[in-house]
């Protein structure tokens, strides 16, 4: 696996407005800085990882959906938000029933139905730097799929050396209940359609360039989808190209 | 007798107690309902993007597998403009709310 499923957890540390800042010497800023430190706490990943917004009752206004919120509203719900819940939709297009369509912008996936629907249902996608285009296909199908971490992520947390052969599919696994493998022509491209242990991530930019669903969402779509199927991966901007 | 910087530091302890700022947390408070979640980008949804990949490949005779939307966006009109590659050629296409194809161009 090319690096799926990884999650950077660098930090930064967000600093409010610099006209707060009075010329009242080093200690008052150094203190200011800390505070502010504390106050607004953001990763690298979560600044990056919203690009979708939800509406605040308390504050009254339209906010970033930032894996904060995302992690706090599925504590509160033990769901998603309703945008990303399995749903069937109209869906204009002259795309084949069974064909699956990827909108990363509005973390959704489609798989098209007869008579102008589709089955919508939530994902997430990779984040800033991993997103990626293009028109592959289902090349391979797998239940309870095993991971095998990439070397780096080895490097960097040596507790994972132990999945180095690959860690087998179950509820600990980061793939999840299924997997979809997407092939250019006969190769393997090492992204896959999966499951996801972090249920609350659906929604955010936050992969390595896999598409997670929900395991309940992509046990339904693997029961659907045929071995061959087209999937069409929309990306807005993204400079890394498959299958045209 | 308390001295005053003692006694200013520790009220200003007392107060970053209190404001939550020793504990770390960064976890924002909110309340919504439902959950309605939009992007933060206007692009055009998937369906319009596709039927602008069908008018591309039908107009210029490409294989339809071959045409893809790399981008697109809303236009003051409403109606939404999607960019499109195929084999290192790009063409432009515009089309409205309702899938009808109102132009294409090379881009």
């Amino acid at each position: 696996m090319a690096g799926c499923e990884m999650i950077e957890k660098t930090r930064i540390q967000t600093i409010g407005s610099s006209s707060l800042v009075r010329p009242a010497g080093k200690k008052f800023l150094c203190v200011l800085m800390l505070v502010a430190g504390f106050l607004l706490p953001l990763t690298v990943h979560e600044v990056f990882a919203a690009s979708s917004q939800i509406y605040d009752q308390t504050q009254r206004k339209w906010v970033a959906y930032t894996p904060d919120l995302a992690r706090q509203f599925y504590r509160r719900h033990n769901q998603t938000p309703e945008t990303f819940r399995r749903q069937v939709v109209p869906f204009r297009t002259a795309e084949k029933p069974g064909t699956i369509i990827i909108d990363s912008v509005r973390h959704f996936l489609y798989f098209v139905l007869p008579d102008k629907q589709a089955i919508r249902y939530g994902i997430g996608v990779g984040r800033e730097g991993f997103g990626w285009t293009g028109i592959v296909k289902v090349g391979r199908k797998q239940e309870w799929p095993r991971w095998i971490p990439p070397k780096e992520m080895i490097e960097r947390d040596p507790k994972l050396a132990k999945y180095a052969d690959g860690m087998p599919g179950g509820p600990e696994n980061p793939l999840g209940a299924r997997a979809l493998y997407l092939f250019e022509g006969k190769r393997d491209t090492l992204y896959r359609i999966h499951g996801t242990i972090e249920p609350w991530s659906i929604g955010l930019n936050i992969s390595s360039g896999c598409i997670r669903m929900l395991n309940d969402d992509v046990t339904d779509l693997f029961e659907r989808v045929e071995i061959g199927a087209k999937v069409i991966v929309l990306f807005q901007g993204a400079s890394l190209l498959k299958g045209v | 007798m308390i001295k005053p910087v003692v006694r200013l530091s520790a009220v200003s302890l007392v107060l970053f107690f209190v404001s939550g700022c020793a504990t770390g947390q960064s976890e924002p408070e909110f309340e919504t309902q439902g959950g309605q979640v939009l992007s933060s980008t206007d692009t055009a949804p998937a369906d319009l993007q596709l039927t602008c990949s069908s008018a591309v490949a039908s107009q210029f005779t490409l294989p339809p597998e071959k045409v893809l939307p790399v981008s697109s966006s809303k236009l003051p009109d409403g109606n939404f403009e999607v960019r499109l590659t195929s084999d290192g050629r790009n063409y432009v296409c515009t089309v409205d709310n309702n899938a009808n194809v109102v132009s294409i161009v090379p881009a």
